[in-house]
């Protein structure tokens, strides 16, 4: 096992410097996608709190950053960071609101919250120049972009694999199948549900900001974009949720499919994603990871 | 030990519960009965802090319970099972029992693993709860809320809907539990399982206390006869 992750860490790491731009740029968007998918699976995996509004987080990185950028001559990298920091501070003060909410009013809120803020981010023209959108100086290196976005998909996995073989992933799971029961041995749910609310909004962040520099330009429909919550709840499924693998699976094998055969039929793209939605919940409520994990083929662990 | 004084619980103009006073002594057991729907869950979500209540006070040994939230009243040292169990159905046995423990760590897991032995499950350890019979799921829910080490145990319905065996299993279990120092009110449907084993049986009917004494006495209180049995029959 140990050697298949260091053999797959030295092809990803080597890989920029005999791939071409086009194998690159697809295998950091996949990294992208990794990144959004296993953060959503924080929260919604672990706890149950289905979040439709998650690629709020997202935008809220992507213009900080180009705002930073654009603005006060900040340093992508660290004006990407700084987008995680402003999406875990949002998160911080959201989650007080929205986490009282049970069930399918926690979903519709926060998809609610996120056209408030795209809202919001159109109507605000002196900051954000509303729906014209923010140009950034052109990305120099596809390269940088592509570590960036690597760095944070490992990132978010292994913090997710060391929470699922934590107590407090399991606490999370608790919660997830049955909040009563879970208060009634102890546990503070809100506090749990407020930590996994932030810990999945930190990297959306980044990865927004990392993206916003990479597109060069930025407005409140591309960033804010529901398809992307909703890519992220479909990745999350199909792999499995509440599994650290999960995400991973759903996100890479979507988003290389959705690149290589639907993008050239966009509105059947978005059909797509629909119809597999459907499929996921009514054959495989586990995903991947529980088919594999039925057949044998993946070991029965919560570390999976 | 525990002392409800005067509680109340409206649910839209219905009494759930009208003042009920009562007390718990230390190392006791103690029975809450009553037919359905006379209030006596009600009373465990308000002792628990699920309900908020309308009026009256819960005091666990001379501190106030009544306004804390229910993983509060939990690590306060009040643990309690479901009339529905409430185990952890996509969680392993064991899981189910070390996601209780404050700590991690060794000792936790021969903590856990003990319990499991103490409620006869230690060989499905590795078995998801839900596969586990209604029963076993019942001796799994004691099993982990013992993992907090409470003082009080608060059981609805501990013995219904498991099997003669099991429940003999169970009031040996409560027994042997009562020997450690542990504190019960044990809401029961079936009198007759339960008289052997209390002290003080507590009888409630339409949200109101209507006797409280000795099992035998109580046995033998026509008002309760009446509101027990005469139910039962209508
Ligand atoms: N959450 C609730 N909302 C409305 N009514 C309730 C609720 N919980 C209990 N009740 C009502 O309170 C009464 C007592 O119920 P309960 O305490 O469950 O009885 P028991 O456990 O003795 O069978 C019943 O009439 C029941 O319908
Ligand atoms: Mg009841």
């Amino acid at each position: 096992m140990r050697r298949v992750i260091a053999a797959l860490a030295a092809i990803l790491l080597l890989l920029p410097f005999f791939a071409s731009p086009y194998i690159t740029a697809l295998l950091l968007l996949i990294f992208m996608y990794i990144t959004l998918a296993e953060s959503w699976n924080i929260l919604s995996g672990y706890t149950g709190y289905v979040s439709f509004g998650h690629v709020a987080f997202f935008g809220i990185g992507a213009y900080t950053a180009a705002l930073l950028i654009t603005q006060k001559a900040f340093p992508w990298i660290l004006a990407s960071l700084l987008g995680g920091i402003v999406a875990v501070l949002f998160a911080g003060v959201i989650g007080f609101i929205c986490l009282r909410l049970r069930g399918p009013y926690f979903a519709i809120a926060l998809l609610g919250l996120n056209e408030a803020i795209k809202v919001i981010a159109t109507a605000w023209e002196s900051l954000t120049r509303g729906g014209y959108g923010i140009s950034l100086p052109p990305v120099p290196d596809l390269r940088s972009i592509y570590y960036a976005m690597l760095l944070s998909a490992t990132a978010v996995v292994l913090l997710t694999y060391r929470l699922a073989s934590s107590k407090f992933g399991l606490r999370f799971l608790a919660i997830r199948e049955d909040e009563i029961g879970a208060e009634g041995i102890g546990i503070n749910t809100t506090r749990y549900k407020h930590a996994a609310f932030i810990l999945s909004s930190f990297f959306p962040g980044v990865v927004g900001g990392v993206y916003a520099y990479y597109l060069s330009y930025i407005e409140p429909e591309s960033v804010f974009s529901v398809s992307i919550t909703v890519k992220m709840i479909v990745m999350s499924m199909f792999g499995g949720a509440g599994t650290v693998l999960g995400p991973v699976i759903g996100a890479a094998s979507l988003a290389l499919v959705s690149e290589l055969f639907w993008a050239k039929f966009p509105y059947l793209h978005q059909v797509m994603f629909g119809a597999l939605i459907v499929a996921v919940v009514l054959f495989i409520p586990g995903g991947v990871v529980a088919l594999l994990q039925e057949r044998n083929i993946l070991p029965r662990s919560r570390r999976v | 030990m525990l002392s409800i004084r005067n509680l109340s619980k409206n649910f839209g103009g219905v009494a759930a519960l009208h003042r009920c006073s009562f007390e718990v002594k230390e190392n006791s057991i103690c029975g809450l009965i009553g037919p359905n729907g006379s209030g006596k869950t009600t009373l465990f979500n308000l002792i628990t802090g699920i309900y908020k209540c309308d009026c009256g006070d819960v005091y666990l040994k001379g501190e106030e319970l009544t306004h804390l939230k229910p993983h509060e009243v939990a690590r306060r040292g009040v643990g309690r099972t479901f009339q529905i169990t409430k185990v952890f159905t996509k969680m392993t046995a064991l899981e189910n029992l070390l996601v209780a423990a404050s700590k991690t760590g060794r000792e936790v897991e021969e903590k856990a693993l003990e319990l499991l032995d103490f409620v006869n499950l230690l060989e499905l350890r590795d078995e998801y709860a839900g596969n586990l019979s209604f029963g076993q799921q019942k001796l799994l829910e004691l099993a982990r809320v013992l993992m907090l080490e409470p003082e009080l145990l608060l059981l609805d319905e501990a013995l219904a809907g498991i099997n003669p065996t099991m429940k003999l299993r169970l009031l040996e279990l409560i027994r042997h539990l009562q020997k450690q120092g542990k504190t019960f009110l044990i809401i029961e449907h079936d009198m007759k399982a339960i008289m052997p084993l209390c002290e003080k049986l507590v009888v409630l009917d339409h949200g109101e206390k209507i006797a409280e004494g000795l099992p035998e006495d109580i046995q033998r209180n026509e008002r309760v006869m009446e509101a027990y049995f005469g139910a039962i029959k209508c």
